[in-house]
């Protein structure tokens, strides 16, 4: 073994592993944190007994991936079936989860110069591109703060209290303004393209 | 007649193949298959868990209750086995493969690494 991993190593990787898992549905994580925790565990002390840090970064990758065709998988099947944590209209998840990919599509616009050259591309004489960046962390954090909210202040009938204004708020962050921008910037990015 | 069940997928059918002989916990599965695919098919946690929780409510396997030696073994682990349904579906899958095989060899298609 060349470079062999240390404990502090294994530990780390199950921490962080740990706190990505906080990314799947709450119910998925009731159900399966634990096991998925114990896999990790057993998978990564086999590849670091057998390959050291190699090993663990060998299962970080397959653990990279594993994260990107489950985790919308996951949420799909949340949207499908309803959310059983909480009372949180289905409506609500929709509008969020259309709205991810928006906002990725926009940031990847902004920031990939292939697409829109120098137009957008993220510098200190051309700003849009950090402007788009920013916009969209800053409504993803305003969003999950909303979702946060709204979800401890569902009655037990499925009443909700802010529901209307937490519908509102997240429809204007996911859907209203990407669509504001998509519009504004579309024409910006065919002509790029044509030229 | 009742009609034949959509083809599972890989996953599935990996997971199934490696439950026909014995329960087994995640990890035992995992390694399970690994085995059998030459180390083709390596599932992460998130795509284990995500489809043997589908099989759950899809009745092809259940949780067992019964450990093998809780001394020898944690406690957090879930095991899993095939249900009835779950080895009919599977005796199906591998009816159709070998359907699939025989009109295959019947083309002549060779093996890969055969001339």
């Amino acid at each position: 073994m060349e470079n062999p991993a240390s404990q502090t190593h294994i530990q780390r990787s199950e921490r962080w592993y740990a706190c990505v898992l906080s990314l799947y549905p709450k119910a998925h994580q009731a159900v399966y944190k634990q096991p998925m925790l114990q896999l990790f565990h057993d998978l990564n002390r086999e590849a670091a007994q057998r390959s050291g840090m190699q090993g663990l970064k060998k299962i970080w990758r397959r653990t990279a991936l594993d994260l990107l065709i489950s985790l919308p998988v996951e949420y799909l099947d949340l949207i499908a079936k309803g959310d059983p944590m909480n009372n949180r209209p289905k409506l609500l998840n929709i509008i969020i989860l259309t709205g991810i990919p928006l906002w990725l599509g926009l940031v990847i616009l902004a920031v990939n110069p292939h697409f829109i050259g120098k137009l957008f591309e993220p510098s200190a004489a051309q700003p849009w591109g950090w402007v788009m960046v920013g916009a969209a962390l800053i409504c993803c954090l305003a969003a999950f703060f909303v979702q946060r909210k709204a979800s401890f202040m569902v009655t037990p009938s499925g009443a909700a209290p802010v529901g209307k204004k937490a519908l509102l708020v997240s429809s204007t962050l996911f859907l209203v303004l990407p669509a504001i921008l998509l519009v504004l910037l579309g024409p910006a990015v065919m002509l790029v393209l044509l030229r | 007649m009742t009609a034949s069940p959509a083809p599972l997928t890989p996953a599935v059918l990996n997971i199934l193949l490696s439950l026909a002989d014995q329960e087994r916990h995640g990890y035992g599965i995992m390694q399970e298959v690994q085995k059998m695919t030459g180390e083709q098919v390596l599932m992460g946690p998130g795509t284990l868990y995500g489809t043997l929780k589908r099989m759950l409510e899809a009745g092809l396997i259940e949780e067992s209750e019964e450990r093998p030696d809780l001394a020898l073994d944690d406690e957090r682990r879930r095991y899993y086995r095939i249900t009835p349904t779950g080895r009919f579906a599977l005796a199906e899958e591998i009816q159709r493969m070998q359907h699939l095989v025989a009109a295959a060899q019947a083309k002549r298609i060779p093996n890969p690494g055969q001339p």
